[in-house]
């Protein structure tokens, strides 16, 4: 994986750039060290990298256009800031976590862990989600989402209103940011579980949810089951 | 308020002066007014201006005398020529008949006297003499009935004969014709007054004094209690004299000490108003008083003289007040009129009984006790608001030096250090320490001497060059090291240029100079750094919280004499602190 560090302190970043390697060691493929903001910009607008690990108060200077740039982009991103006041609101725009300065090794890595766990969708306060366009960053509040269907190497995303949205990152980083209430229904579909208005078994293996603005999604045998326990659950 | 004051200031104090000034002399000078008495109408009528001559002859006694050639006087305004006999003459018109006794009175009228009623003898007051020691005094108090027959209705000749060998002058005298008969010379109710009027000042001062006490001592609450007393006094002393009939024969201790109590009650409401208003120098202003009112209770003349400078001074003091924005300064204008207002009216020859003079005082003390109280309550807000802002800076200061963030990453670059290099680490938790340890000594102080603040920048700068792996230096020009400076003042600004300055890795020198010139110091800081170019060309800066730390001091140790300025010059970031001495 290609990794890259954005902390103006050389010798903090430096230990994180220790730490990474301990943790990580053959996984990494590249890790770098950027120290400004301007670097930083040009950097992310040059490279493709898998995970972005930043600090958030660069030379004083409040790093929230840099978060807003990174969480649009198809990477995950972690923070790393002695300022926890910003832990709340870096969840909010979609970073993976937070991890408080002096770094530990053991919180660090609990961090790294979950960029590969994609199987459980985690605790997430996840409230926008910020679409690259044209040199701006626009918001999107996550309660508007109905469904995100992949679509290459983006995901489309389809809001209440009918209108569609691009997005760089893929189903698996969405789920590992999004609430609880968004399901992975299918190989190339996560659907807000409260639109769900019914869902059923077809034909043999083939199984469809039915949406509020009568929108039929495919559905995967797991997401069935889960769904129908849970319906029993409720009954 | 502001509107108001401004213009008191420029042209209605003009005015009021000059207005002043000239109801007094047009008023000294119209003396010609014709006295009548109503008898149905009126109670009492006073006779306040008189024809005087010195010498002696019977003729002058008499109605068909003209005394056009002599000179016009005004019972607050008179000194006989020289000793001997003299003459006072005065017509007054009666118009009814008198079917009810009229008596004629007088007042510290401090000579011996005979008085005639159209040509003929009446009464008489002690004894009149060709020398001191032939010379009888008076009682103080006198009244006589005037005879049914003498009375005509028209102009009736009222001539008093008097000698002052004993008692040389006494600027003022009284004379009234009324027709209240009774039996001691004092109506009961008038005893009564005497002894309620005393009891009420005796109260008031006792108010002040316990406010005196109990409020911190507040110096006006004293002066307050003080002002209160000699009408206490005085009150007291004609309420015994009246009731006991002790009435005792002219003499001039007494009328002295009567007069050296409104002067001694004038001069603490003065020194009351220099307490409350704060008026600069008040033990000069206050020590003129006494030499003023020494003055004029000795020579015993020139009340008028006296009032005039009394009524002026206290306006003036009353306006620089209402210039200077004091609270309270309109009501203590208010006050004023109030006080002075019998004073005149008698001045002007109004006819007014002694009532207004009592009411009038109390009203005034009652409006002084208000602007002393309301003056205690500001301070006391004032005196909480400032507690309260220091103790917000001290935790301020803490905050800015202790903030978790600094610790934070000072924390995390050692640890990064302890890896690589554990003796620089070493060092660096030493500088924290030190830099710590400082902070927690001076923290709760308000200034601290200027070499403490430099130890303090040094320390952090090199917690900082360990930090950013770089050299950071402090270069302080020649100055006195022990001036005393608000803490943490330089430091929040070196720690200010830190963050839109260098790179990392990249060597920065910090400047500080000082220059003192006549009546201010000027502290200079700069610091050079390659961001700075990228800084908005006019120099805006988004002012942070250090600022507005650094600002809150410069308030609270030097309020409103300092000047900040901060921006580029000739490629260096340059903070200038200007302080101004009084």
């Amino acid at each position: 994986m290609n990794i890259v560090i954005i902390e103006d302190e050389p010798l903090i970043a430096e230990d994180i750039q220790r730490l990474c390697k301990s943790i990580l060691e053959e996984k990494i493929k590249s890790i770098q060290i950027v120290h400004s903001k301007e670097d930083a910009l040009a950097f992310l607008e040059r490279r493709t990298i898998d995970l972005c690990l930043l600090d958030l108060n660069l030379k004083g200077e409040s790093g929230y256009d840099i978060l807003k740039t990174a969480v649009s982009r198809s990477f995950h991103t972690i923070i790393i800031s002695a300022h926890v006041e910003q832990a709340i609101d870096a969840f909010e725009y979609g970073v993976l976590d937070f991890v408080p300065k002096p770094i530990g090794r053991l919180r660090l890595k609990q961090a790294l862990d979950k960029f590969f766990d994609v199987t459980e969708t985690q605790k997430s306060t996840l409230k926008y989600l910020v679409v690259h366009k044209k040199n701006m960053n626009q918001l999107l509040s996550v309660d508007d989402i109905v469904l995100f269907e992949a679509e290459g190497y983006l995901t489309k995303i389809l809001l209440n209103d009918g209108r569609t949205e691009l997005i760089e990152k893929s189903l698996n980083r969405l789920i590992q940011i999004l609430p609880a209430r968004f399901l992975r229904v299918h190989r190339s579909f996560i659907v807000d579980r409260t639109h769900i208005v019914s869902f059923r078994h077809k034909v043999g293996s083939t199984y469809e949810v039915l949406l509020q603005n009568d929108l039929r999604i495919p559905m995967n045998p797991q997401a069935y089951k889960l769904l129908l326990q849970q319906t029993d659950k409720k009954e | 308020m502001k509107r108001i004051s401004s213009c008191w200031n420029n042209r209605m104090k003009f005015y009021l002066i000059v207005l002043l000034t000239f109801l007094m002399y047009a008023e000294a000078f119209s003396q010609e007014a014709r006295i009548g008495f109503d008898v149905q109408k009126q109670d009492e009528v006073h006779l306040i201006f008189w024809k005087y001559h010195a010498g002696d002859s019977t003729v002058w006694a008499s109605c068909h005398w003209n005394d056009d050639q002599w000179s016009t006087i005004n019972w607050d305004r008179f000194i006989p020529v020289g000793r001997g006999i003299h003459w006072l003459r005065t017509r007054v018109y009666l118009h009814h008949p008198a079917k009810v006794p009229i008596l004629l009175r007088t007042a510290i009228f401090a000579y011996p006297f005979e008085i005639y009623l159209n040509g003929t003898l009446i009464a008489k007051n002690g004894q009149l003499g060709s020398e001191s020691s032939k010379e009888r005094q008076g009682k103080t108090s006198f009244a006589a009935i005037l005879p049914e027959s003498l009375l005509v209705q028209d102009f009736n000749l009222f001539a008093i004969r008097f000698s002052n060998y004993t008692v040389e002058n006494q600027p003022t005298f009284r004379v009234r014709l009324d027709t209240k008969l009774y039996e001691n010379l004092y109506r009961p109710e008038f005893l009564f007054r005497q002894l309620v009027y005393s009891a009420i000042c005796l109260t008031c001062s006792l108010i002040g004094f316990a406010l005196f006490l109990g409020g911190g001592r507040f110096k006006p609450y004293l002066l307050f209690s003080l002002m209160c007393l000699p009408p206490f006094g005085i009150k007291l002393f004609q309420f015994i004299i009246y009731y006991f009939n002790l009435e005792p024969s002219y003499n001039v201790t007494y009328t002295m000490l009567y007069d050296l109590s409104f002067i001694l009650s004038d001069l603490f409401f003065i020194s009351f108003l220099l307490f409350i208003f704060v008026i600069p120098r008040k033990l000069v202003h206050i020590g003129g008083w006494i030499c003023v009112g020494m003055l004029f209770s000795l020579i015993r003349t020139g009340a008028t003289a006296y009032l005039f400078l009394f009524g002026s001074y206290l306006l003036a003091l009353i306006l620089y007040s209402m210039r200077a924005k004091k609270p309270g300064s309109i009501l203590a204008l208010a006050g004023w009129l109030i006080y002075l207002l019998p004073r005149l009216l008698v001045f002007f020859g109004f006819t007014i009984i002694s009532i207004h003079g009592e009411i009038s005082f109390l009203v005034t003390i009652l409006i002084l006790l208000f602007i002393a109280t309301r003056q205690v309550q500001e301070q006391e807000k004032g005196r909480r608001s400032s507690e309260l802002r220091a103790q917000r800076l001290e935790i301020e200061l803490l905050k800015r030096t202790i903030q978790p963030h600094f610790l934070l990453n000072t924390l995390s670059s050692v640890k990064s250090l302890l890896n690589r290099e554990p003796d620089e680490a070493d060092e660096l938790i030493e500088a924290l320490a030190n830099e710590f340890r400082m902070i927690s000594a001076i923290s709760s102080e308000h200034q601290i001497p200027l070499r403490q603040e430099l130890e303090l920048c040094r320390y952090h700068l090199k917690i900082m060059s360990y930090r950013w792996n770089a050299q950071y230096q402090l270069h302080a020009g020649q100055m006195d090291e022990e001036a005393p400076v608000p803490p943490l003042i330089l430091h929040t600004l070196i720690e200010n240029g830190f963050t839109h300055s260098f790179k990392p890795n990249e060597e920065g020198q910090f400047w500080i100079s000082c220059e003192k010139e006549n009546r201010l110091v000027r502290y200079t800081l700069k610091n050079n750094g390659s961001l700075l170019s990228k800084l908005p060309l006019d120099g805006q800066v988004e002012e942070g919280m250090g600022i507005k730390y650094v600002k809150s001091r410069l308030e609270e140790s030097y309020p409103g004499k300092w000047e900040l300025q901060y921006g580029m010059r000739d490629a260096m970031w340059e903070v200038i602190i200007t302080l101004h001495r009084r």
